[in-house]
């Protein structure tokens, strides 16, 4: 077995953990020093996203819409029309349902320049419970068309993916998932959109992982080299455009395949994966670990991420039971 | 220009292209025909070209009623009058929904109720910065109010005092499913927007004079966004259709047309 990306450090207990709402705000100041026109719109959540440090830093750059998404979402494509890059942020559950046809006709049809974040995303929306627990945002904006849809493995690749989505020009929907999670990403590490990242070659079993899944997949392939079972571990920050071809190396390699997300198993990683292996009529047994056509629920997310087979237990367990 | 002669010959194009397209939202389009003429004929500073960052900017949030709306723009020559004859066509380039990627001219995509205003307000805050002499006017139908989004834009406009923000309401009074006063009652509808805190404003939507004095009231107002409700007969013109809910859209047999063309033409 060989690590082909040497991204992450020795022992998952060693990786530093970074807030996720930190960083939003932190790397939003620091892409408006030289954006002039990237602005921040939010819907009554400012302090949920993390981008009061961006309204600290340029008091006139934030719009605060109330609590109105489908403003939100309005209100920030006219603000791309006329040449802003409004980053608009609110809950994934809120992005996603209560503002789909505005993000669908206001921005996508339209192909505006706008960049919506959704917060508390999945199951690290926790206590907020069911309600707010997001289980089809990456289905829905991965249905979408022009919509580029990102769901972070940690902090630095949250960085890099919101620098990219500056820069890039068109519709882009990211996943902020709440809360301190370890960066598995080295300092030198690059975001490339639409790449899918090898974390570890292995010829037994391929496990391809998304958001906040990433850590625990990494955590159990260390469990699982120990029990001797060789994991092809990818990594897919980039839901939307997918990387087919990443898939299919790993298909070359391993005829089981477990995909772990924070999300519903229909319409997000699981099935572009199942729709790869599908369209190139390739042989595969495909185990898909999320939320299984159920709602979340009041609970830590520990607990829900235990409960629902997508922490480094669960995936252990479905992987020596293939 | 007798702007009043013109949304004649304008309506009466319309008229024709919808009925050549094989039938379409008749009713909210010639009910808008003054309002469309006297922005693009005379308020609107369009000066610059399209591509001026100054200029004024026009949202039609009732997206059906793109027909006066592409008449105009092929009048004005911002698109070639030949395309008139691909409205609604197979592979054709001019959707009956206004489409921005596909039309020179036009500023936002819509057909989805409710969402234009929202649009307008982004863009009036925005160019309100650079601009501030700049204008954006939304046109909103009546049954679109419907939606609770057109009232979360406007108590965004009055809480970012979009001043440069001017919405007209096409108050024809109709909507799909029968009048406004029988499908969801809008009234008191000026008091709804005073009561959001906008300068609210009252027209003949069919006069283009009283239409000029009153955008020209509008643009001298500072502090508040206004909204003019003009006042509109859906299917204005055509004898059948006017004031008739079931026109808000259909298709015509080769009499009615005469009949209405007709019709257009005694008025005009």
């Amino acid at each position: 077995m060989r690590l082909v990306c040497g991204i992450w450090k020795e022992g998952a207990e060693s990786m530093e953990k970074r807030n996720t709402n930190q960083t939003y705000g932190e790397t939003l100041v620091r892409l408006g020093e030289t954006r002039k026109n990237l602005v921040v719109v939010e819907a009554d959540l400012m302090k949920a996203s993390g981008s009061a440090a961006f309204v600290k830093a340029y008091p006139n750059r934030q719009y605060n819409v109330g609590i109105a998404e489908q403003n939100l979402i309005g209100f920030s494509a006219g603000l791309a029309a006329t040449g802003k890059i409004p980053f608009a942020s609110t809950f994934a559950c809120f992005a996603a349902q209560r503002a789909c046809d505005q993000a669908v006709n206001a921005v996508a049809y339209n192909n505006f320049n706008v960049k919506i974040i959704g917060t508390s995303a999945g199951l690290t929306s926790e206590k907020n419970g069911g309600t707010h627990i997001s289980v089809a945002d990456l289905a829905i904006y991965r249905a979408i068309p022009r919509f580029q849809v990102f769901d972070p493995g940690d902090a630095e690749e949250f960085a890099q993916v919101l620098e990219y989505a500056a820069d890039y020009v068109g519709p882009v929907y990211i996943r902020s998932n709440k809360g301190d999670f370890p960066v598995f990403h080295s300092p030198d590490y690059q975001f490339k959109p639409s790449v899918a990242e090898v974390l570890q070659d292995g010829a037994d079993v391929g496990l391809i992982t998304t958001g906040i899944t990433t850590n625990e997949g990494i955590q159990a392939c260390q469990e699982l080299n120990r029990k001797g079972i060789e994991v092809y571990h990818l990594h897919m920050g980039t839901i939307k455009p997918f990387d087919e071809q990443a898939v299919l190396d790993c298909v070359s390699k391993v005829k089981k395949i477990v995909t772990v997300e924070n999300h519903s198993i229909i319409g997000s990683l699981g099935s572009a994966v199942a729709e790869v292996l599908a369209k190139h009529g390739t042989q595969a047994k495909l185990v898909q670990l999320g939320l299984r056509d159920c709602f979340g629920e009041t609970a830590t997310l520990d607990y829900m991420m235990h409960k629902h087979g997508i922490d480094a237990s669960g995936i252990i367990e479905t992987i020596t039971q293939l | 220009m007798d702007l009043q002669k013109k949304a004649a010959q304008l309506r009466t194009k319309t008229f024709e292209v919808i009925t050549q397209a094989g039938g379409g939202h008749y009713g909210g389009s010639l009910s808008a025909v003054e309002i469309m003429t006297v922005l693009y004929y005379d308020v609107m500073n369009l000066s610059g070209g399209i591509a001026a960052k100054d200029r004024d900017r026009f949202i039609l949030c009732k997206g059906h009623s793109g027909p006066p709306l592409y008449v105009i723009l092929a009048d004005k020559g911002f698109i070639a009058e030949e395309r008139l004859k691909e409205l609604d066509q197979n592979g054709g380039s001019l959707p009956k929904h206004v489409d921005r990627l596909k039309v020179q001219g036009i500023d936002y995509s819509s057909g989805s109720l409710g969402q234009g205003l929202s649009v307008a307000c982004g863009m009036a805050a925005s160019l309100k910065e650079k601009y501030p002499d700049t204008r954006v006017y939304a046109l909103l139908g009546d049954g679109e109010c419907d939606e609770g989004q057109v009232w979360e834009a406007a108590m965004l406009a009055r809480q970012y005092q979009l001043d440069n923000l001017i919405g007209i309401v096409d108050y024809n009074q109709c909507q799909i499913d029968g009048r406004t006063s029988q499908v969801i009652n809008l009234e008191p509808f000026a008091d709804k927007w005073r009561a959001f805190g906008w300068n609210v404003l009252e027209c003949d939507g069919h006069d283009t004079n009283a239409l000029q004095k009153t955008i020209t009231q509008a643009k001298l107002h500072h502090g508040q966004p206004t909204i003019i409700i003009a006042h509109t007969k859906k299917g204005r013109g055509v004898s059948f259709m006017e004031d008739n809910y079931i026109w808000h859209s259909g298709k015509i047999t080769q009499e009615q047309f005469e009949i209405g063309l007709r019709d257009l033409e005694g008025r005009g």
